[in-house]
């Protein structure tokens, strides 16, 4: 690796692509956290797959016991070690080489790595041994073995000294550049870094108490409070990957096609409603709740909450039409689609981002507002539609996003050539039509009553029983053969990745570039008119398709509890 | 430092981590936390007699 030592600047490297200056030292935490993350991504998957086998009933492969030890294992490992994981390592890598600073501190950003994988070992040895069979939100009184809590307690103090160290980074950059904006990317891992901060002091309020109830040296966990406060946990670590992934969205569309918002503004005013209105939305974990009143519930999951979902609209316009403009510049100028029709198909990174986006919004986003709002919550809760809609947010969303920038990593960060290049190009489709057919059926399997975290729905052996909807079992079919497809479209992906990185042939320059950077397209300062009249076409479907999933909802409510 | 250098203020507010970082705390701490658990604070408990029933003793 080149290492540029004049200017005493010793630790820069200068990318020989992107022109970026980057800290070296900085790109050495960068690596390993996302190393980190894929290996918990690989648990995660190997759990789904066994998840998968044990809820499609006519399989039923695991025994209780270790049904709900692998849906800890994948909630945890999913949820939070590979998506936390992979933003600590775009927090550390954006703060840097995209801002051309050097890391504020190297020590503190390797001391919060390895308390990181240490908290990430602890927790993973604890539910692998049976000694946190809690799941995921290990609700008190659920008791886990100590170790468990305090694996989570070190994963967050790690997290928040990398945390602490992007803030730092952002200050030399204020420093060296004062009166400037940050880049729109950059801007939107700050509104994450924001909102991961409230996140882990949530997360340490509630887990150090817990961790001294399990030594005994506390007596009781009040479970209201535990829930109350887990889910400042639960939630707006959500809200951290959706910052996260908007920002990746941003990021993506401007590498594969060169397109930047329209209006950079209000692209940066939608992350603000992210940071001040969105966390709040906790709430919704707690609208069956018996301790807090109907007026804390609706003002927290609605007016406040609502801003947020404004935001979203805001960057679900902004990016389609930042690519759109960037495509009709280039003149694809036919009608409504063609500039859609004409992109870059065949780039994973576009197809991934394009399906995320679609995903995220048509399945994640609107069952997300119904799912969250008071009324129609109780349609949904706890059934397996809960699950449904968070995979089509952060599996379909997320994941996906950060699995599609990954591809400019191998190259640009791993200094790698990405293996079966030829191969990457499937793994958006097979991982995305997966995650798309499992959470609509998930969703529709929960609309007829089928409970999440349920080892055995026949209820065999219990005191009554029930039979479910025949229709079911054919949702059921499709939630296994969307399941497998996810699955495998993981699997490549990692093993792509895990081939590149560790086997795979160095990066030696720009003529080893395989996936097409695109050139940037200079925006205008002003618009005349319409610049994107094909994104607007899709927005209003997209609206259209929202009204009609609320008037249904509130259709299946009233037939619930006539109203007369 | 000249008067025109200056940048507009919502571009300041905009640009100013720490005050967002401030607003995104203090909100949600208010709105959320600290209210719903005074709500959880004053809930009273659960009368002796309602509560042995339920247990079944
Ligand atoms: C690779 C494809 C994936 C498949 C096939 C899959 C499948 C499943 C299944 C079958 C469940 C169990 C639902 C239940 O029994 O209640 C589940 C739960 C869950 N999944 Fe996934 N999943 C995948 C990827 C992910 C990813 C990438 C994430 C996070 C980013 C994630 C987050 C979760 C969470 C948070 C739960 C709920 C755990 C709980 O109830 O405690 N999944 N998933
Ligand atoms: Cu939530």
């Amino acid at each position: 690796m080149a290492v540029a030592t004049h200017g005493g600047e010793q630790w820069f490297r200068t990318c020989d692509v992107t022109g970026f200056k980057v800290d070296v030292r900085a790109e050495r935490i960068a690596k390993v956290n996302a190393v980190m993350a894929v290996v918990s991504f690989l648990i995660a998957v190997i759990a789904a797959l066994l998840l998968v086998l044990t809820r499609w009933q006519i399989i039923h492969l695991l025994p209780v016991d270790w049904y709900y030890r692998v849906l800890t294992l994948h909630g945890l490992d999913a949820l939070v070690f590979w998506i936390i994981f992979f933003e600590l390592a775009a927090l550390v890598f954006g703060s840097t080489a995209f801002l051309n600073t050097r890391m504020s501190s190297p020590f503190v950003g390797w001391t919060g790595t390895a308390l990181a994988i240490l908290g990430f070992l602890m927790v993973n040895y604890m539910i692998l041994t049976g000694n946190a069979d809690v799941l995921m939100t290990s609700y008190a009184p659920l008791k886990a073995h100590p170790l468990f809590y305090l694996g989570m307690i070190l994963f967050a103090v790690g997290a928040l000294l990398i945390v602490s160290t992007f803030f730092a980074n952002l200050m030399i950059w204020r420093r060296e550049n004062p009166g400037q904006s940050l880049p729109l990317f950059v801007y939107g891992l700050m509104a994450a870094a924001i909102i991961a901060v409230i996140t882990i002091v949530s997360g340490a309020i509630i887990y150090i108490p817990t961790f001294l109830w399990s030594l005994g040296i506390i007596k009781d966990i009040d479970p209201a409070v535990y829930k109350l406060v887990w889910w400042g946990l639960g939630h707006p670590s959500q809200q951290i990957n959706v910052s996260a992934h908007v920002a990746v969205w941003y990021l993506l569309a401007f590498l594969t096609v060169g397109g930047q918002s329209i209006n950079e503004k209000i692209s940066r005013f939608a992350f603000i409603l992210y940071i001040v209105a969105i966390n709040v939305a906790s709430a919704h974990h707690l609208l069956v709740d018996p301790a807090v009143s109907p007026v804390w519930k609706v003002w927290n999951t609605s007016y406040v909450m609502y801003l947020a979902v404004f935001a979203s609209m805001i960057h679900a316009f902004a990016v389609p039409s930042a690519i759109e403009v960037a495509q009709r510049k280039r003149g694809y100028t036919k009608g409504l689609f063609e500039w859609l029709k004409r992109a870059p198909w065949g780039n994973p990174a576009f197809s991934g981002l394009m399906l995320s986006m679609i995903i995220f919004g048509f399945i994640g986003g609107i069952t997300g507002v119904v799912n969250g709002m008071e009324q129609t919550n109780i349609i949904a809760h706890n059934t397996l539609s809960v699950p449904g809609h968070f995979k089509g947010a952060v599996v379909g969303g997320t994941a996906l996003a950060f699995m599609s920038v990954t591809y400019y990593l191998i190259p640009l960060l791993f200094r790698k050539k990405i293996a079966f290049y030829g191969v990457a190009k499937y793994v958006p489709w097979i991982f995305g039509i997966g995650v798309a057919i499992l959470a609509v059926s998930m969703y529709i399997l929960g609309a007829f009553g089928i409970p999440r975290r349920h080892w055995d729905i026949t209820f065999s052996g219990g005191p009554f029983t029930f039979t479910y909807n025949p229709v079911t079992d054919f949702f059921w079919a499709l939630f296994g053969i969307g399941g497998l497809l996810a699955v495998v479209g993981a699997l490549i992906w990692i093993v792509q990745v895990v081939v590149s990185v560790f086997f795979g042939q160095p990066f030696r320059g720009p003529q080893d570039l395989q996936i097409p950077i695109a050139e940037p397209v200079q925006m205008d300062e002003e618009h005349k008119g319409f610049a994107a009249p094909g994104t607007f076409v899709l927005v209003l479907l997209f609206i259209v398709a929202f009204i009609i999933f609320v008037a249904l909802n509130y259709g299946w409510l009233s037939a619930m509890w006539e109203v007369r | 430092m000249s008067e025109e250098k200056k940048a507009p203020f919502l571009q300041l507010v905009f640009d100013d981590f720490i005050l967002l970082l401030f607003l995104g705390v203090a909100i949600y701490a208010v709105s959320y936390l600290i209210w719903g658990l005074i709500e959880i604070a004053w809930t009273p408990p659960i009368p002796d007699e309602i509560k042995e029933a339920l247990l079944g003793r």
